[in-house]
């Protein structure tokens, strides 16, 4: 990742939590999971629903369940 | 008599008499476009109301238009339009006539008012999926037809013994919400889990619809898993049951299509996991879940046909369906490759497209009722969705490494469906209100609050992190990933050619058995009667061995009866 | 009329069956239309008695003028005439397409003038006999039809090539067994009551209900008849039979054989020996074996490779499903029952004729060898794909509404009898549709060249049509049959099936 594009992301993130709190200090009625209610917790959230999923399911569940292309060659 | 062109299938229906009788002479697919637009004419009004005939004593209600059934047969008869469109220069009479069954009766089974009705035209809609599917012409498309029939097969009757049960135990003719203590209310749910695709009932989806030719699957992939949602919509709101299924299923989905290989497969289980937040939001049940399942089913009409025509688009320009094959097309199909990006933006749930309407609302609805783990599985399956749709296929298939694959042109009315079809797409997202005017229940819905679209874009830009992270684990290869068709492809179908074996090998070995006890008898008479005569030959006691049998069951049988009548009646 | 109709019905085919072989003498043309004639008359007396005891109640006609209990009696109300019509109208399609085969060239005895009369003759016996089995209201006399139906069966059946003549003969050993066993049962009643007329067995035998020959007499007479019925497990002849039998009889024997054998059931079980313990058991058995025979029947089904096996073996099936309505016994049961009688025969009729013929014009019986047949006779198709879905029970052929009524019986009657009935019911329309489908997506969405289980070149398949006008015209008329009783279901039910009353188990006519 270039430095340019690092920086960007930074202020990008920046914003989004600039934005957050200001949700939060607006007082919008909410009902969400507390990861709402936490700045940037969507994004650490993301991230670590992301890595979990790509985890499991490319180190688990693959070396599980992944045959050859011809595995049900034979049957119907 | 203009009562029925009120009925937008009867469009569908008569254009299959019209392409049926100019077979050879014609292509059938402007009868398509012109039938399914006065389809969709006959619904943009939104006339309410209901029309019954007493037919041979039953009372068919064909058409009972509400709010529910009418924005489903809207979206239905849309989708028939881009489907018609999209495959016009390569669909030939039989499919079409397949494609116009097929989205006639998913319409009429929406517009059906009373059980026999609904059964009625729910089995024509498996029955044309499935020659849907067989058209696809492949050795695959068949096996995949043959299983996807007995799946639904056994949906149908399930959906039949149900529906008898309901009837004989005096229950209403009429369409709605099942009493849930009774038999009647599983064996329907079990028939519309099926066709809803809930895990572990879901192996038919992915498993037939890459089948299909390009075209089919844009029609598969609209009607079959939508109308088993207005199903549960109709007969089973509020189900709690409904809640962690679906939100399971919305995981489910999403996990499998990140070691996915095949692109119409890895929409598939798309299908499954945006099908899951439905289902979820019917289980909720409160007036703005039922909302966020009806506009979440249009809204999912809209981007998965219009997804679906971009991986078409992809094996029609190249001929390829593996993302391990494809990579580095997209500068040759620039526009399919932009309305695929808006079909992917709006499954993802992005902020301006309609994705986003819908989705949020069923988030939303999940968050009122305080149901934290729904919220959060389903976010999770956000998540994974922009992952596999948004990021994953397209890198892979579109851009990446160029692997020297020739790419066709694309014809212009392929190009033209995909463009309508994004354009609803950006339409309905800008416009919301344009979708929740016509929404069945009273609920309302602001989808464009700040907290909505902050959470929205930290979730997107999150899961963009991850994808560059680990966009090298992420790469696909060739093989397939077990999933629960493994079930009736593998155990079921050994122990059925196990039964039918061992069934058609009783009567040979009764019959050995049998010829082997008579000829000992026999020969035992015959030493008695003249010692040192040969023995005779074997094959008249296969039929003297019948007669035995015989009045060897007529004395079982008396001896049977007689016990038992002596035991009802002693002395 | 009432009068003159009961012993045309019945004197018609046998005077017929003598007659049209000595036309085969004048000429081809002659002996057809005379045969095709005869058919027409007997379906005309069929339905002029149906209308008559619909209207006017039953109808009893004493033969020669002898009244019962010493002469012998016929009998029609709303159930016997239901019956005479079905086999009457089959017998009209068989005779129709009776041509088909009689003069193809090559097969040199097929082909004589003779030949055909002789066989035409012979279906007239078998009209006869089957008519004369659902008319008598003797049970004596009802052997003496049961024998004249199937002595005219074999003939049929052995005058098809190649394997015929040995399926011939195992059907006459089986249906020699059923005949003995049938006649001793009638004996021991004699001997209890000392008559043979139905009315007069039904009024004395309470007084024997105590003896155990009674039991032995009962079972007896079930078993003869379930072996003809083809109850499982009682159903070996069956397979072999229909399907080495020539096509057009095979349509009619396959269509109305076994149901008029599963009538006889009905009539002396449900009506004359309903009174006594034994007969109730012996029904109750029947129920449970009927469930058996529906499933071994759907599996065995799906086991076979070749199209006329798999439908034999869907008859199977389709028996123990009327055997289960005869079982029951219940009103609603019983109107499952002979629902399924008529769209059983409509659908299998049309599917064997069709069958039948496109494995001589495809020459050969595997699924594979109908592959691009969709396209090339697609009316055919569209014809035998109704049956098709009638056998699986799709709306809104007759199929369906045969099975929901039985459906709706089993839920009625409930306990482990009535829920294992209608699960065996469910699970035989599933097992339909797997046996169906293969068949009909070879049809219409395979192409000759991708079949991969057809031996040889598909070019060296005969020239011709696939199905010739005589067996199309029926398989395109009993479709429409099909979906017209499907449609009209409610009204066929109300006005047509007669009502049914258990426990006093008098039979009614049915509203007019």
């Amino acid at each position: 990742m270039s430095r340019r594009t690092a920086a960007g992301l930074g202020v990008v993130i920046a914003a989004l939590a600039a934005l957050d709190v200001l949700g939060f200090l607006s007082g919008s009625e909410h009902h969400g999971g507390f990861w709402n209610s936490v700045p940037l917790g969507d994004l650490a959230l993301g991230v670590l629903g992301a890595g979990v999923l790509v985890w499991f399911a490319k180190r688990i569940l693959k070396r599980l369940l992944s045959r050859p292309e011809s595995y049900y060659d034979g049957a119907n | 008599m203009s009562a029925l062109f009120l009925h937008p299938a009867f469009w569908l229906f008569a254009g299959v008499l019209v392409v049926f009788a100019n077979r050879r002479r014609m292509p059938g697919v402007p009868v398509g476009v012109i039938v399914a637009l006065g389809a969709l004419l006959a619904l943009v009004r939104g006339v309410e109301g209901t029309l019954e005939t007493t037919v041979a004593g039953f009372r068919l209600v064909w058409f009972h238009a509400d709010r529910l059934s009418l924005l489903f047969a809207l979206v239905f008869a849309i989708v028939a339009l881009l489907g018609f469109l999209y495959g016009s220069h390569r669909m030939r009479a039989g499919e079409t006539v397949a494609a116009l069954l097929y989205a006639g009766s998913a319409i009429a089974t929406v517009l059906a008012g009373d059980w026999i009705t609904f059964f009625v035209f729910w089995e024509a809609m498996a029955l044309s999926s499935l020659a849907l599917i067989w058209q696809g012409g492949t050795a695959g498309a068949r096996r995949a037809g043959m299983r996807y029939l007995l799946v639904h097969a056994t949906g149908g009757a399930l959906l039949f013994a149900g529906i008898a049960l309901h009837l004989a135990g005096g229950g209403e003719t009429s369409l709605g919400a099942l009493a849930s203590d009774a038999p009647p209310f599983w064996l329907i749910l079990g028939a519309v889990a099926i066709n809803a695709a809930i895990p572990p009932l879901h192996a038919w989806l992915t498993d037939a619809y890459p089948e299909a030719s390009t075209s089919g699957s844009v029609f598969l992939s609209a009607f079959t898993t939508k109308t088993a949602v207005y199903a549960l919509l109709r007969l089973f709101p509020g189900t709690e049951i409904l809640v962690p299924l679906g939100a399971a299923m919305a995981l489910y989905g999403v996990v499998f299509a990140v070691i996915e290989n095949d692109i119409r497969r890895l929409l598939g289980y798309h299908i499954v996991s945006q099908v899951g937040y439905m289902v979820a939001a019917v289980g909720i049940g409160t007036p703005l879940a039922l909302n966020g399942a009806a506009s979440h089913a249009f809204s999912h009409i809209l981007y998965k046909a219009l997804l679906f025509m971009g991986a078409g688009a992809a094996i029609e320009a190249t001929g390829l369906r593996r993302l391990s094959d494809l990579g580095g097309i997209s500068r040759q199909m620039r526009f399919a490759v932009a309305m695929y990006a808006v079909g992917a933006l709006s499954i993802s749930g992005a902020p301006l497209f309609n994705g986003f309407i819908s989705k949020s609302m069923i988030v939303s609805a999940a968050g009122e009722e305080h149901l934290l783990w729904t919220e959060l599985l389903l976010t999770l399956a956000a998540v994974g969705t922009f992952l596999s749709v948004g990021l994953k296929l397209p890198w892979f298939a579109f851009f990446g490494e160029r692997r020297g694959v020739a790419v066709r042109p694309l014809p212009t009315n392929l190009l033209a469906a995909m463009g309508i079809g994004g354009g609803l797409c950006l339409l309905y997202g800008l416009l919301p209100n344009l979708l929740y005017s016509r929404l069945p229940y009273l609920a309302t819905y602001a989808p464009y609050t700040l907290d909505h679209v902050v959470s929205t874009a930290q979730l997107l830009l999150a899961t963009g992190f991850v994808f560059y992270l680990a966009r090298k684990t992420l790469t696909p290869s060739p093989g397939l990933a077990l999933d629960t068709d493994w079930l009736y492809r593998i155990p079921l179908a050994r122990a059925v050619s196990a039964t039918t074996r061992a069934l058609a090998g009783v009567g040979p070995v009764v019959r050995t058995l049998r010829g082997e006890a008579v000829t000992r008898l026999d020969a035992a008479a015959r030493r008695l009667a003249a010692p040192g005569a040969p023995p005779r030959r074997r094959e008249s006691f296969a039929f003297r061995a019948s007669i035995g049998w015989t009045v060897l069951f007529a004395a079982v049988a008396v001896v049977i009866t007689w016990i038992m009548v002596w035991l009802r009646n002693p002395g | 009329m009432r009068d003159v109709l009961p012993g045309l019905l019945v004197a018609l085919p046998l005077m017929g069956a003598a007659l049209v072989p000595l036309l085969a003498a004048l000429s081809r043309r002659t002996t057809r239309a005379a045969a095709l004639g005869l058919h027409a008359a007997i379906l005309a007396a069929a339905l002029g008695l149906f209308g008559s005891a619909a209207a006017d109640g039953p109808i009893r006609y004493a033969v020669g003028g002898w009244p019962g209990p010493w002469g012998i009696e016929l009998w029609f109300d709303g159930l016997s005439t239901l019956i005479a019509v079905l086999v009457a109208g089959m017998a009209c399609f068989a005779s129709f397409a009776q041509t088909f085969g009689a003069d193809r060239n090559g097969a040199a005895p097929a082909s004589t003038p003779l030949r055909e009369g002789l066989l035409r003759g012979a279906l007239l016996l078998l009209v006869g006999g089957l008519l004369g089995i659902v008319a008598t209201r003797d049970v004596f006399n009802l052997f003496v039809f049961l024998e004249i139906s199937s002595l005219a069966a074999y003939t049929l059946v052995a005058s098809g090539e190649g394997r015929g003549a040995v399926a011939a003969f195992r059907y006459l050993l089986a249906g020699t067994a059923a005949g003995s066993l049938y006649l001793f049962g009638v004996g021991f009643l004699y001997a209890l009551t000392g008559t043979l007329n139905m009315d007069d067995l039904a009024a004395r035998l309470p007084s024997v209900e105590a003896d155990a020959a009674l039991t032995v007499a009962v079972v007896l007479i079930a078993v003869g008849l379930s072996i003809k019925a083809a109850l499982f497990p009682l159903h070996g002849w069956l397979p072999d039979t229909y399907v080495y039998t020539p096509t057009p009889a095979a349509g009619f024997i396959a269509a109305v054989m076994a149901k008029v054998s599963a009538y006889a059931l009905l009539r002396l079980l449900g009506e004359v020996l309903a009174g006594t313990t034994a007969g109730a058991v012996v029904l109750e058995i029947t129920l449970w074996l009927g469930i058996l025979g529906v499933l071994v029947g759907g599996i065995l089904a799906v086991a076979q490779r070749a199209v006329t096996r798999m439908l034999a073996w869907s008859s199977i099936s389709a028996m123990g499903m009327i055997l289960i309505g005869v079982g029951m016994g219940s009103a609603l049961a019983i109107t499952g029952a002979l629902f399924h009688m008529a769209a059983h025969a409509l659908a299998k009729g049309c599917l064997f004729f069709g069958a039948g013929g496109i494995r001589t014009s495809e020459d050969g019986d595997e699924p594979g060898r109908w592959a691009g047949l969709g396209s090339r006779a697609p009316w055919t198709l569209a014809a035998l794909t109704v049956a098709a879905l009638s056998m699986i029970g799709i709306p809104p052929t007759a199929g369906f509404f045969s099975k929901y009524y039985l459906l709706s019986a089993s839920i009625e009657a409930g306990g482990p009898a009535g829920i294992a009935a209608f699960a065996a019911i469910i699970l035989s329309s599933l097992l339909a549709t797997v046996y169906f489908l293969r068949v009909l997506e070879a049809a219409w969405f395979r192409t000759p060249g991708d079949a991969p289980d057809v031996a040889g070149d598909p070019a060296s398949r005969p020239p011709g049509p696939v199905l010739p006008r005589p067996l199309a015209v029926p398989v395109v008329g009993l479709a429409v049959l099909v979906l017209l009783t499907g449609i009209f279901a409610r009204p066929f039910e109300r006005h047509v099936l007669p009502d049914w009353e258990s426990g006093t188990a008098r039979i009614s006519a049915p509203a007019p």
